[in-house]
């Protein structure tokens, strides 16, 4: 398969009717299969930036290019926006079922997706029945099943206790593996963009604009004994350092 | 199961039904009340036995009147609501009006649909189905329009249709909302239709049960006219009862309502 699409953001504003500019002058990049995270305090319009790279709305003023092929975005959201009365597979098969494809076909589709993610004793289960690890999950294998070559997730594991918050981070790099889509990753944990990115975009409000963006070095692959190593603990302090340093002047 | 008869939920209210006939007797004698205004829970009984085809008769003729205008209001009610939503022209242009013939008491509706439609059951069935259209719409079109945004989102990210955003999400999420509105449209058509009946019931002698209570009340007899009561309450409660029946079978799977110790 081949890597995602290389995007840059050159000079995006967003301002809603009348109201205050959202995002003034975003100016990044991302390399084919780059993730980036984006961390930044509440309301510095991280998620109306995942909005506007995903199309859903549009800029006020700026460009987004890509390179290569048409872009297939995908969106994690913060919650993780199941359909109550659909079963797992149901729920996995969604955006197929929009697009026409045959029942036999998009269900199939589905239960490998839910295989992948590691759903299978729950296939029938509805959403009430699922635990929030688990609902993200399905809302992980709703976007892939789609074969995105841009995901965009917008606090995914935000509400999530940090055993599965850990081990969903370790899932999305090992599928990042095998499908090398472009993310961008919002998040307000300086340790999972740290765990999860190439790079690490500091945002600051009123409005919205890049503060700091800082390379990240820590090797690939990297899955849970990664965050035991002296290195990771060092590259999450320098982070949060950086962060601060930045939100305080 | 055994021991649901022994549940809270069977005991409390029949201890209360109890009580309740207990107080009866007791306000009854210690005041001594007479018959004529204030029969005996068995004089009702007795009074049941003794008019049992006429009431069944009744009963039926009221049942068609709510059954058919209660159908109606859900149906017309909930193609209304899909309209209403589909079009924000047509919300804002009709929904008032909507709202407004609500305000009509409904003793004044009855009045004016029996001098458009003259008596009969058409005319009860019109009453019951005017009663019960607004809360299946004002429910129904809350429901299609409380869809969260972030499952908005997903459809538009997944260029849904505008079809498919109606009746993929609109739709299912509404029927919680469908339900409570056709609860309260089930209750009110029996309300409706008999209050429908008083004016417009007296068709070749075969009176609904607003009919019959009119008939009861000019004759006197005062313990069949409870006992006819009784009845319009128990086939409210059927009604109800079957849309909670429906309710539970489209929504058990994944509603909250429909979870035990809920309802």
């Amino acid at each position: 398969m081949p890597d995602g699409p290389a995007i840059s953001l050159e000079g995006l504003s967003k301002r809603f009717a009348d109201g205050p500019l959202v995002l003034d002058d975003i100016s990044l990049t991302a390399s084919n299969g780059e993730i980036i995270s984006i961390v930044g305090p509440s309301g510095c319009g991280k998620s109306t930036l995942l909005r506007l790279i995903a199309k859903l709305i549009p800029a006020t003023s700026g460009e987004i290019h890509h390179s290569g092929n048409n872009i297939n975005p995908a969106f994690i959201f913060q919650d993780a926006t199941l359909l109550p009365w659909a079963n797992v597979l149901e729920n996995i098969a969604v955006p197929a079922r929009l697009k026409g494809i045959s029942k036999s076909k998009r269900l199939d589709t589905a239960s490998k997706w839910a295989n992948v993610v590691g759903l299978n004793d729950v296939l029938n289960y509805y959403p009430r029945q699922l635990s929030g690890g688990m609902k993200m999950r399905v809302s992980i294998a709703r976007a892939l099943s789609q074969s995105p070559n841009l995901l965009l997730l917008d606090e995914p594991f935000g509400a999530l206790d940090a055993i599965t918050r850990n081990r969903l981070n370790e899932d999305l790099l090992r599928l990042h593996d095998e499908s090398r889509w472009t993310a961008f990753f919002v998040t307000h944990s300086v340790t999972e963009a740290v765990f999860l990115s190439n790079r690490i975009i500091i945002m600051n409000n009123n409005p919205g604009s890049v503060a700091a963006i800082i390379e990240n070095t820590l090797p690939f692959p990297r899955d849970c004994r990664t965050r035991e190593s002296i290195e990771f603990q060092q590259r999450v302090a320098e982070a949060t350092a950086r962060l601060h340093q930045v939100l305080s002047s | 199961m055994m021991n649901r008869l022994s549940s809270p939920r069977i005991i409390l209210p029949g201890l209360t039904g109890v009580l309740i006939i207990i107080f009866w007797y007791a306000i009854k004698y210690r005041w001594n009340i007479h018959d004529f205004i204030l029969p005996s829970p068995h004089q009702i009984l007795w009074a049941f036995t003794d008019e049992w085809s006429t009431l069944l008769r009744a009963t039926w003729i009221t049942f068609l009147g709510a059954g058919s205008g209660f159908l109606a209001s859900v149906i017309i009610g909930f193609t209304m609501s899909l309209a209403l939503v589909s079009s924000k022209w047509l919300r804002y242009g009709v929904y008032p009006f909507i709202l407004f013939m609500q305000m009509i008491p409904i003793i004044a509706t009855a009045a004016i649909i029996v001098i458009l439609f003259d008596v009969g059951l058409q005319s009860v069935a019109i009453i019951a189905f005017l009663i019960g259209f607004f809360p299946v719409v004002a429910s129904t079109l809350q429901g299609l329009l409380s869809v969260p945004e972030g499952q908005l989102e997903m459809f538009r990210l997944y260029k849904a249709s505008p079809i498919q955003e109606l009746f993929l999400l609109r739709v299912p999420n509404s029927l919680p909302f469908f339900f409570t509105g056709t609860k309260i449209a089930a209750t009110l058509a029996v309300i409706g239709s008999v209050t429908g009946e008083i004016f417009a019931g007296s068709t070749n002698g075969s009176g609904g049960l607003g009919f019959m209570i009119m008939i009861y009340k000019s004759e006197l007899k005062i313990d069949a006219l409870y006992a006819a009561t009784l009845v319009c309450c128990l086939l409210g409660f059927i009604f109800v009862s079957i849309v909670l029946y429906l309710k539970s079978l489209a929504l058990r799977d994944w509603h909250e309502s429909t979870l035990s110790g809920q309802d």
